[in-house]
């Protein structure tokens, strides 16, 4: 056989692209539907349960409305049924004085479970109607779990920003697994103190109406539930969480720019409950690199029982532990430097009859003189100061985001039990 | 699909059979070949003498009738004599053959001079045909008895052992092949034999021997050029009728170079995938599944040592350079029992022992990769064999779009094959050989893959006596991989590695026991030694807690037995029990694990023969993964306490014809089920895990197929083309409901492609011009895709589809390539040969991976990855001198 003593003198010629990357459509068919199904049963409180329905992945869903009703059985054969059905849960939106009440579309299943007997097993069961019903598995309910501790340290990032780092300790006597959850609200105002109200109606700024109110338009009040986060101690000695992230605001951040507060929520759980969350969390990232894991689902605890369709969602069950912590703002918060630029190009403008989105003459102070520019979605605040009082016919323009808080979030409304601001014990 | 496979089978069958109709041509062929034609043609006997000296080449055109009349006369014209004595022609070179001893022949003091130059010409080794050797002493003959012949087959070019050889005896239907040191021994009775030997590429040689006692006979062979017209039997072919081994296929290197690949690079991994009943999951992916088998459940063997990465470069290339490699073979159903280990199938490369005649090499420069190979002898007995690799292909990377993940990427690998073959006497061989290879990768700035490949082997190969050889080897294998990455903040950059690593020791014999019988036997050691995974701070700055898991060590040993038994000229039989031995160095107990494997024959008629075959296999170490393609993360566990050791079996049958034209068309069909392959719970965290077997949940698999294949190995069209049906599904063994994968149904395997097409042919217009052609078609990869959005806890998530529930689109890919050979004088200096071809050449954009990317607020959206998105033209000039 003869050798090859010379070879491959390979000239390889590549066209513009070896390889590429196109859209793919996996053309799921259209009757792909999940049902949606979360909330805990808690001990000590009311449990609220949600439904929802997923939505496909061209943007549409079925979505008609749920119309369900629940109960709660335990094992012992009492039942307690929902106290509340419907197809949304209202509250208060922003600029109520325009827009309607808006249902929340996920329907929202309540229970009175104050009183539900922590020793005993539970069985939720849900009747959707046309969307079918639902079993879940029993329930076993936790004793909750003690907090230690709550606390927020002031830190400074690698990039030099300042943040409050919070944390929290905890420990169970029933449980390696902790559930966090926290609810944030805070107070705010809008970046300039005036008497102006925006009206999404005409999209203008004008005087505020005072009626009803008791706080001046630029402080405004809002809250926000966060993810659920499962914590595992199980590769410790101790059922025991020490000094657990929660959240990390920054010196920018709006939320502590005048009063903060975080209720945290601490619940033990099954393993099963932790290991539901924590691979949603691990497949929630999709990427299609080469090496990275395939994803699938996990069943939770509850089934479908009747009808078409998947059902997703996993029933918490116990008692929570809670805990409450306010943040005052005395000069940790820093307004945005982006938003300070914007006050600092605020702008002498006449004003005109006609609404602020033309050509506009205006007065820049240095150098002294009047340009003419484009108004740029910005609204009057208030009227020029000058050296000798206000100047006539001049106002100081500016985002209307400073002129009216809930251009920021949140709303005029304060819950009763909304601190205030100046309290000292704060 | 059906119509389209029967309408190309038909076409195939057609032009075969036309091929036979015409004149007969015979275009630069030695003296010896033309007297083969002579026979073939004529179907007289005819013997030649003196060929081996003639360097001549002669060519003819004739019709059948007259041909043999014109070949003669050629034959005259080279200076041969030609004789008849009893109808048998002799042509002999340079002299006249005497057909009767002289009267004084039997008068001691008068020997004509004649008779002492048939006694030297009888002592010389066998290097040509057509000759009558005498084996042993004439005083020891006694008929009616049975001695054992044997011998090796060496190419005359090199004197490098010729592999897979058949040996036959005409008389007593008597056969067998040459093993990979070109080494056989046959079963023969005394008296007078013929032994054909015959086997691609090399050129049939028919001996005339007479046995008196056991012997040995060397046989040299020279490679064979073919007339293009003669469509004839192929040693293979007859093989294969009369072996009882089902799914056995051999790869040849030579054969391997005709097959169209990207880049023109000679790969023995791609010559596999184009095989039926092997796949992969896409291409330019590491790993094959072999009849619904996992990757890992492939033990491929180099040098009886174990790759257990055989990719360089995502897939691109295989690990073993093809200019080290003599040969190969893939075992998919009849596994012998010698091999154990892996429950799938065994592809076993073998390096070549290097020139032993002089010293050359090749010298390959090119804009992928550069490769240097030098062979030759250290002496008069000792060669050796060192091969190296690397590639800069960094450019190619950069020719990736943006958007994809590999834009910025870099890749770079290279290998080492050293060996060194050291014959002390005739019966002892030292074989010492070497493997070394690293890959290197990195898709961004911030983190670089990297494994290594190593494989070190000494064997000690003895012939105890005629009828047995014995085989010592001793090894060390390791594959390790690291992740070396460095994040933004250093803080968090780290090293992670693991490793695999075992130490061998096999001892092997083979016994001929008698005409029927032939038998193996032996004793394999294994000391696994594996390093799951540790993890390193990646540089001062880092503030990673150094971890790493407790090694894990584990013996696996296995006893095995094996008979090889011709029944008759219609039955043959194989069979085989292999016992093994594993126990793990935690509180698991010792588990001792036999094993089945039987096969048998029938042969309907001589070239029809049905094949059935059982075989029961085990595994007890698992790769871990749970990425569709192997991955640099990828670790290996070995079977414990918790996690059991892998069993399966599979049953097959098929039936083989050969047509008179040499088209060898299969039918075999298996079934395969294993139980204890592992899989992932959803979420499962693989890497740095202590409590992994937590994770890790067994499953079963079940597999069949059908696989159709045609093949042709000789005349101008040759190659093969094949269709198989497959289905591979897995189902969960145990787990509560919430791991239950697909809800506890069966579901596809990553590797389930239904429909498989595949051609690798090759067509000779002429000696100089040839066109080859590669397709292959199979349907898309199941995938799980994500299938809608939800809210859960405040948190948008998506929703996934059953496992495996979807297909990436069908993949199908048309190479061609035209090899041109310009000169064929055999005293030119140097000979050239280009190949300009085309991979890939409809341009088809086949997904390779589909991946979905969700921006904060946006939907998901979904790509398919293409490797090669269109067509790649490339150029090959070999010279060879």
């Amino acid at each position: 056989m003869k050798r090859l003593i010379f070879k491959y003198l390979s000239i390889v010629c590549c066209l513009a692209a070896v390889s590429c990357t196109y859209e793919y459509d996996a053309d799921i068919p259209s009757d792909t539907s999940f049902f949606v199904i979360d909330g805990t049963i808690n001990t000590g409180a009311k449990s609220r349960i949600t439904l929802s329905k997923a939505m496909r992945l061209d943007g549409t869903t079925d979505y008609t409305g749920i119309q369900a009703t629940g109960r709660l059985e335990c094992e012992d054969g009492t039942v307690i049924n929902n106290s509340y059905t419907g197809t949304g849960y209202p509250y208060n939106p922003p600029f109520d004085n325009y827009y309607p009440p808006v249902y929340n579309l996920s329907p929202v299943l309540e229970f009175d479970t104050v009183n539900i007997d922590p020793a005993k097993k539970y069985k939720l069961y849900i009747d959707a109607g046309e969307d079918g019903t639902f079993e879940s598995d029993w329930l076993t309910l936790y004793d909750s779990p003690v907090i230690d501790d709550l606390h927020y340290t002031e830190e400074t990032g690698a990039d030099g920003i300042k943040y409050l780092d919070f944390r929290v300790s905890a420990h169970s006597d029933y449980s390696p697994y902790f559930v966090v959850s926290y609810t944030e609200a805070w107070e705010h105002t809008s970046l300039t103190s005036t008497l102006l109200e925006y009206f999404p109606q005409t999209n203008t700024v004008d005087e505020a109406s005072w009626s009803g109110r008791e706080h001046p338009y630029y402080r405004c009040w809002q809250e926000s539930d966060t993810p659920i986060v499962v914590i595992s101690s199980a590769a410790h000695t101790e059922n025991r969480i020490t000094d657990a992230y929660i959240n990390k605001l920054d010196m920018y951040n709006l939320k502590i720019s005048v009063l903060y507060r975080i209720i945290v929520n601490v619940t033990s759980s099954s393993k099963d409950y932790y290991e539901y969350w924590d691979n949603l969390r691990k497949v929630s990232y999709v990427d299609g690199d080469l090496f990275t894991p395939i994803p699938s689902n996990m069943e939770g605890n509850i089934h479908r029982t009747s009808g078409k369709g998947n059902v997703i969602g996993y029933i918490g069950a116990g008692a929570a532990a809670v805990d409450t912590l306010y943040y005052k703002n005395k000069g940790f918060y820093r307004f945005p430097q982006s938003l300070s630029q914007k006050l600092h190009d605020l702008m002498y403008f006449k004003r005109d009859d006609e609404y602020p989105d033309d050509l506009h003459q205006y007065y820049c102070p240095s150098p002294g003189e009047w340009r003419q520019a484009y108004a740029l979605g910005n609204v009057p605040i208030r009227e020029a100061m000058g050296k000798e009082g206000f100047i006539p016919n001049t106002f100081v323009w500016g985002r209307k985001e400073c002129v009216d808080c809930r251009l920021l979030g949140g709303n005029y409304y304060f819950p009763d039990d909304w601190p205030d601001r100046n309290d000292k014990n704060l | 699909m059906r119509k389209l496979v029967l309408t190309i089978t038909a076409l195939l069958a057609a032009s075969f059979c036309a091929i036979a109709q015409n004149d007969i041509s015979v275009r630069m062929v030695s003296a010896d070949s033309l007297v083969k034609v002579i026979r073939a043609v004529s179907g007289n006997r005819i013997h030649i003498a003196g060929a081996e000296k003639d360097d001549s080449f002669y060519s003819l055109d004739a019709k059948p009738d007259v041909f043999v009349e014109k070949a003669l006369a050629k034959l005259r014209e080279g200076g041969y004599t030609v004789s008849e004595y009893n109808g048998i022609l002799f042509v002999a070179k340079g002299r006249s053959m005497t057909p009767a001893l002289p009267a004084t022949w039997f008068v001691a003091e008068n020997v004509p001079a004649a008779s002492t130059d048939l006694a030297k010409e009888q002592t010389q080794a066998a290097v040509y045909q057509n000759k009558t050797y005498e084996i042993g002493q004439e005083r020891n003959f006694r008929p009616g008895r049975k001695a054992t012949i044997h011998g090796y087959v060496k190419d005359a070019s090199n004197g490098e052992p010729v592999v897979g050889i058949s040996v036959y005896d005409g008389n007593t239907n008597t056969y067998t092949m040459t093993d990979a040191y070109g080494y056989w021994k046959l079963y023969l009775p005394t008296g007078r034999n013929t032994l054909n030997f015959s086997g691609y590429p090399m050129d049939d040689v028919n001996l005339d021997i007479i046995v008196y006692e056991e012997g040995g006979l060397d046989i040299t062979m020279k490679e064979k050029i073919t007339t293009l017209k003669a469509a004839t039997v192929s040693a293979e072919s007859v093989a294969n009728h009369r072996t009882a081994r089902l799914g056995l296929e051999k790869i040849h290197i030579d054969r391997i170079n005709k097959i169209p690949s990207a880049f023109g690079e000679a790969d023995i991994l791609k010559a596999v995938l184009a095989l039926p009943g092997v796949q992969s999951v896409g291409e330019a992916s590491s790993g094959f599944n072999v009849r619904g088998g996992s990757v890992d459940q492939n033990l491929i063997l180099f040098n009886d040592g174990t790759v257990y990465n055989p990719n360089h470069l995502f897939g691109l290339f295989s690990a073993f350079n093809s200019d080290v490699v003599s040969h190969a073979e893939i075992y998919k159903s009849s596994i012998p029992a010698e091999f154990g280990g892996r429950i799938s199938s065994v592809l076993d490369i073998h390096a070549r022992e290097g020139n032993k005649k002089k010293v050359q090499g090749s010298l390959g420069l090119g804009l992928l990769t550069s490769r240097l190979e030098l062979d030759g002898p250290l002496g008069e007995n000792t060669s050796f064999v060192f091969g190296g690799r690397t590639t800069y292909s960094n450019w190619i990377m950069n020719l990736i779009p943006n958007e994809s993940h590999y834009h910025d990427g870099k890749t770079h690998f290279m290998d080492f094959n050293a060996g060194i073959s050291h014959r002390f006497d005739d019966k002892n061989t030292l074989y010492v050989n070497g493997y070394w290879s690293r890959d290197k990768f990195s898709f961004s700035n911030d983190t670089t893959f990297s494994y290594n490949n190593l494989n070190v082997s000494a064997k000690l190969r003895s012939l105890l006596s005629v009828k047995t050889t014995m085989e010592v080897v001793a090894g060390y294998d390791s594959y390790n991989s690291k992740v070396n990455s460095h994040e933004v903040y250093t803080p968090d950059s780290y090293i992670y590695k693991n490793r695999i690593s075992q130490e061998f020791l096999k001892l092997k014999f083979k016994h001929l026991y008698n005409e029927a019988h032939t038998m193996s036997f032996g004793i394999n050691t294994l000391l696994y030694n594996l390093q799951p995974g540790s993890i390193a701070p990646g540089d001062e700055a880092s503030l990673v807690e150094a971890r790493k898991l407790d090694n894990v060590n584990a013996f696996e040993g296995a006893a095995y037995f094996g008979d090889s038994w011709t029944v008759n000229e219609q039955w043959a039989l194989e069979g085989g029990v292999r016992v093994g031995l594993y126990k793990s160095m935690d509180d698991a107990p010792l588990r001792i694990m036999p094993e089945l494997r039987l096969s048998a024959k029938y042969s309907i008629m001589s070239d029809l023969s049905a094949k059935l075959g059982i075989n029961t296999m085990r595994q007890n170490i698992h790769m871990i993964s749970n990425t569709s393609t192997i991955s640099p993360m990828d670790a290996w566990t070995l079977a414990n306490e918790n996690i059991k050791p892998q069993d399966g079996y599979q049953a097959a049958g098929g039936l083989y014809w050969t047509s008179p034209q040499g088209v060898d068309i299969s039918l075999e069909g298996y079934y395969k089920q294993s139980r204890n392959s592992l899989d992932y719970r959803s979420g499962a965290q693989l890497i740095m895990n202590p409590e992994l077997d937590g994770d890790l949940i067994r499953t079963r698999s079940r597999s069949f197929g059908a696989e159709l294949m045609i093949k042709k190995s000789s005349g101008k069209l040759n190659g093969w083309a094949s269709y198989t049906y497959s289905r591979a599904f897995m189902q969960q063994m145990d787990g509560n409901t919430l791991d239950l994968i697909n809800g506890g149904r069966w579901y596809k395997a990553p590797h389930d492609k239904p429909h498989n097409f595949k051609l690798a042919g090759n067509y000779k217009f002429t000696h100089r011009y040839s066109l080859s052609a590669n397709v292959d078609y199979s349907t898309g990869r199941p995938i799980t895709v994500p299938v809608a959005l939800f809210s859960l806890g405040g948190q948008r998530y998506l929703a996934f589809s059953d496992r495996n529930a979807y297909r990436i689109p069908d993949y199908l890919r048309i190479d061609l390539a035209l090899n041109i050979e310009p000169s064929h004088y055999l005293k030119n200096l140097v000979d050239f040969s280009i190949t300009i071809g085309v991979y890939n050449v409809t341009g088809r954009k086949n997904a390779y991976s589909v991946f979905y990317t969700m921006n904060e607020g946006d939907l998901p959206k979904g790509y398919k990855v293409s490797v090669f998105a269109s067509q790649i033209p490339y150029l090959t000039i070999n010279m060879k001198f």
